[in-house]
């Protein structure tokens, strides 16, 4: 499964590392992040309340500072961190769907989040607001930069905005029987995390669609409601404060966050080295 | 001048046209008339019968097969259809002549059209009509594979079923003609389960059908979330052992339970009161060890099985197996294991068994000062219906009485309560010191009722003191008692006036009886002329009647022959025999009859009827019925023989009362005896028969088996 082909990223460098990761209030120095666990306000959903991609990261608009200074301090010197709410709500995690190239946000949202998104975002990315009778675009459509999963009853005229928006392929499919792709499965440029009751064909088909490797896998001490406890993009992921160490390594293996880190270079030089003198 | 009688040319036209215009008029005022009426009439009926479509709705619809061929686009389907057909007319009734029925889908008939057999429903009635609409290699356009896949995916089959058919209306007896109805009924079937097993076959079989590539589905691994070992997914992507650390199942349920055995009967406390007899590891004992335990209803029990332990151990455990849902549907399976401690404690009935006869706390003396034992039968079998006794540890028979002792005081008090209700009473009670720990403040006593129960018994002849008779208003004096219980019943022969004493009444002046049953003389009654109509006193009938007797011991003898007014009129005939008080032969010396100046006493009077003749017959072969005994220490000290004898004929008297008193059974059991064979003669006789107890006033006798036996007094009192 490892040995899939590795998709383009080039585009893409690691970013810089921050002196300091943020975990709640306290802050401890980290050498080397990759993946990082929060809470938005006591709930570890946090893929509910955040969208993040290669190009910017969404984050709701809370009652505390933390959830987006942890997103801050992470990406603030790569990406535009951008909160908002969508159609007045907090779960924007679960209503948009976007990649680095272009933003899809649902037929409520209102003229004014529509602008400020607009404005926020780069001006490469395509913010599109679209009329599809399922407005929980996250729950219904899964990407990246190239490829997308839909949910089998989106419209026509949806996919083909999907397609034109998002410049991705899209195929309608099912995770482990379950309609809403969006929730069950995530998955960046380097690799996938599927519902774990995903039968192994089903992970040959959708890694051969996909083009990454994929593994089933659980987030937050157990729960198959992947893009609701993980948020990930080709370089960091941020999942929710319940996710254990195993889990944890599952992600950072599969999304290959470690191998974006400066010093795995190094690792992997003095390995080679040291295979050589041995 | 004269008279023009002449009418005007113009005016006789002017009439001729008018008359033509009159008859247009009328003709046309009948027509509308004619057809408002007709029309009035239509609209009258219309209102009578209101008449309404008929209703049909779907009762059930099973689809018992749906296959799709994609080779060659063709759908075999077998649907089991009911639907429900309401006539909701008051007045009006319906011939369904033609009934046809098929099945769509998207707009595609999938089904043969199915017909129905015509028949009729009356005015306000309800059919079903069942239906199987099978179609066979139907041919269908290829798109319906693509709509049967997508319908499967948002989890919904929409069907719709269409009936067309003739009717006739039927008001009265007027059948119009045939009118077409249509019915469609559209049918939205829930998603076709993937967890349901029969659903899941059914799209399997569809997918497979339908040519449609399917790809076996190997169940993958996943990390346990945990500790990260590699295992089948589950619902909480835990692996059992993290699982079982997350979570105790058997978290409140309980580990250590006390129960009670008896060690005498080998039995287990059901609480409240029941005892259970089991078996060391038996099936029965299981049970009652898995039901004692509480919350187990909160989990699902799997197994249980017993862990040996040593019997002298007092301890029994059992390992149970318990499932539940834990953590978003997973469900764990968890063993544990609950030790019994068993307490010993013995149970009511070997308690009994076991007391000390002579270690009593309690004593009811039971006495009732009169020649007889009569009121102590009647009272045995009272004392057993009721099961008043229950508590008696011993039981003792007395002269003129019956003593019964108590473990404890409490049980002794209430049996005294429960003689004051049944029998006119008096009791004092006494209490003995029999140790005293002035250390703990502890008095040891032991208590005595001493009950007497009034001398008066039923049928005694009774001279009532001038007091009583007075307070009574003038009752009597002279009066027979028919009927004792907590109170006296009194009974006037010769007004047929009827009165009660209750025991407290009786005791304040208590009085004896001027003759009691034992000295019943026997007549035969030579005439009898009633007085009086029936007459209702205290649910008994009497007549009064004027009777000549004469005593069976003069008879032959010497020609004395007494007039006697008697309350038996009802059932003495001339030539019957009768028992009676021989006032003319007795010498009385009663004090109460002294005080009464002036008072004639009859020659006789009569109590009951006797059946003696009769019996004659019948001696030596068993009753119909028998009675139950209280198991009673007798004491043959003095006078054996003489005294049992005496008890026999005492008892034989008692048992014909009964027969003769359905008043007097009616608060007893009696069973059925099964030795019992009746005699074909006894159905052929006719007439006046003995009385005796009907069958259905018996009860079927409990028969206990042998093991009981060894136990007999415990039994018996059971009973």
């Amino acid at each position: 499964m490892e040995n899939k082909i590795a998709p383009d990223c080039s585009d893409f460098l690691p970013p810089p590392l921050p002196d300091l990761i943020v975990f709640g209030s306290c802050r401890v120095p980290s050498p080397i992040i990759m993946a990082t666990r929060l809470q938005y306000e006591n709930n570890c959903e946090i893929g509910v309340f955040s969208k993040l991609t290669n190009a910017y990261c969404l984050v709701a608009i809370g009652g505390s500072e933390n959830f987006y200074s942890t997103f801050e301090a992470e990406l603030a010197d790569v990406i535009p961190v951008v909160k908002t709410s969508i159609a007045g709500t907090r779960i924007i995690g679960r209503l948009c769907a976007g990649n680095k190239n272009g933003l899809l946000l649902p037929h409520n949202t209102t003229d004014q989040e529509l602008q400020h998104l607009r404005n926020s975002l780069p001006d490469s990315v395509v913010v599109q607001r679209i009329d599809e009778r399922l407005s929980a675009l996250g729950n219904c459509i899964a990407c990246n930069d190239h490829v997308a999963l839909t949910h089998p009853d989106l419209d026509r005229e949806t996919e083909e905005m999907i397609a034109d928006v998002l410049g991705v392929e899209v195929f309608r499919q099912t995770i482990a029987g379950n309609i809403l792709v969006g929730s069950f499965c995530t998955f960046s440029n380097r690799g996938g995390l599927v519902h774990p009751h995903t039968s192994i064909e089903d992970l040959d088909e959708l890694s051969t669609l996909l083009q990454v490797p994929l593994v089933a896998g659980t987030v937050n001490r157990g729960s198959e409601v992947i893009a609701a406890g993980l948020t990930v993009n080709d370089w960091t992921a941020f999942c929710g404060s319940d996710t254990t160490a195993t889990e944890l390594s599952v992600i950072e293996s599969v999304f290959k966050l470690r191998e974006a880190q400066p010093s795995a270079l190094v690792d992997e030089m003095r390995k080679s080295l040291i295979d050589s003198y041995v | 001048m004269s008279e023009i009688n002449e009418k005007s040319p113009k005016h006789c036209a002017k009439k001729q046209a008018l008359n033509l215009h009159i008859l247009k008029k009328k003709l046309f005022f009948y027509s509308t008339t004619l057809l408002l009426a007709i029309l009035s009439l239509i609209l009258l009926v219309w209102l009578i019968l209101h008449p309404t479509k008929p209703h049909f709705s779907l009762k059930q619809a099973d689809i018992n097969q749906l296959n799709l061929t994609a080779a060659s686009s063709s759908l075999s389907s077998d649907i089991q259809l009911t639907l429900l057909s309401v006539n909701p007319n008051k007045k009006v009734g319906i011939y369904y002549d033609e009934f046809l029925l098929y099945a769509s889908y998207n707009g595609q008939k999938i089904t043969n059209v199915t017909s129905i057999d015509p028949f009729y429903q009356d005015s306000e009635e309800t059919n079903l009509v069942s239906a199987s609409l099978v179609g066979s290699e139907q041919a269908v356009a290829p798109s319906l594979a693509y709509d049967v896949k997508h319908d499967e995916w948002a989890g919904k089959v929409a069907l719709s079923f269409k009936v067309m058919g003739r009717l006739r209306w039927k008001v009265g007896t007027w059948i119009s003609g045939r009118y077409r109805f249509n019915v469609n009924c559209d049918l939205l079937i829930a998603a076709p389960n993937p967890r349901s097993p029969r659903s899941r076959l059914l799209v399997i079989a569809m997918a497979q059908d339908t040519g449609m590539f399917t790809v076996p589905q190997t169940i993958g691994s996943v990390l346990c979330c945990k500790c990260g070992i590699l295992m089948q997914p589950n619902a909480a992507n835990m692996c059992a052992k993290c699982l079982r650390s997350e979570v105790d199942i058997t978290e409140g349920l309980q580990k250590h339970v006390i129960i009670i055995h008896c060690p005498e009967c080998d039995t287990y406390l059901q609480p409240p009161r029941t005892w259970i007899k089991a078996q060391l590891e038996s099936k029965e004992l299981l049970t009652f060890c898995v039901k004692r335990l509480k919350n187990l209803n909160k989990v699902r029990l799997v197994h249980a099985e017993f862990i040996w332990t040593e019997p002298h151990s007092k301890r029994i455990k059992v390992k149970l197996r318990v499932q539940k849902e834990v953590l978003n549907g997973a469900i764990l399976e968890q063993a544990y294991t609950v030790e019994y401690v068993v307490q010993d404690q013995m149970c009511e009935s070997c308690t009994r068994v076991q007391a000390n006869p002579d270690q009593w706390v309690a004593a009811v003396q039971l006495r009732q000062h009169v020649s007889h034992r009569r009121t102590f039968f009647y009272l045995e079998q009272l004392i057993l219906k009721h099961d008043a006794a229950k508590y008696a540890i011993r039981i003792k028979q007395m002269d003129q009485g019956v003593d019964f002792f108590f473990g404890n005081r409490s049980h002794g008090v209430k049996f005294v309560e429960f003689l004051g209700k049944v029998t006119p009473i008096r009791s004092r009670n006494d209490k003995q010191l029999v140790s005293h720990d002035p250390k703990s403040n502890n008095y040891n006593y032991k208590y005595t009722f001493s009950v007497e129960i009034s001398p008066i018994c039923r049928e005694d002849l009774i001279c009532l003191p001038p007091k009583v008779a007075v307070s009574l208003g003038n009752f009597g004096p002279l009066v027979i008692c028919n009927k004792v219980t907590n109170s006296i019943a009194l009974l006037d022969p010769f007004t047929l006036r009827q009165s009660f004493l209750d025991a407290e009444q009786y005791w304040r002046s208590s009085f004896k009886a001027l003759l009691s049953s034992r000295q019943l003389v026997e007549y035969i009654v030579l005439d009898v002329e009633p007085v009086s109509s029936e007459v209702n006193v205290g649910g008994l009938k009497y007549v009064l009647a004027d009777a000549q007797v004469a005593r069976v011991s003069d008879f032959g003898k010497n020609d004395t022959i007494f007039n006697v007014r008697t309350h038996l009129g009802h059932i003495l005939n001339p030539g019957d025999y009768a028992l009676g008080y021989d006032l003319y032969g007795a010498n009385s010396n009663d004090i109460e009859l002294d005080k009464y100046k002036g008072l004639v006493l009859p020659d006789v009077i009569l109590v009951k009827k006797s059946y003696e003749e009769k019996r004659q017959k019948r001696r030596g072969k068993p009753r119909s019925w028998k009675l139950k005994s209280l198991n009673m220490e007798v004491d043959n000290g003095v006078r054996g023989k003489d005294n049992e004898e005496k008890m026999n004929s005492e008892y034989e008297q008692f048992l014909r009362d009964l027969e003769e008193n359905p008043d007097l059974r009616f608060n007893l059991s009696l069973y059925r005896n099964k030795e019992y064979q009746p005699s074909e003669m006894a159905s052929v006789t006719d007439g006046e028969d003995v009385p005796s107890v009907p069958l259905d006033e018996l009860l079927a006798d409990l028969d206990l088996s042998d093991e009981e036996d060894d136990d007999d007094d415990n039994d018996s009192m059971k009973e």
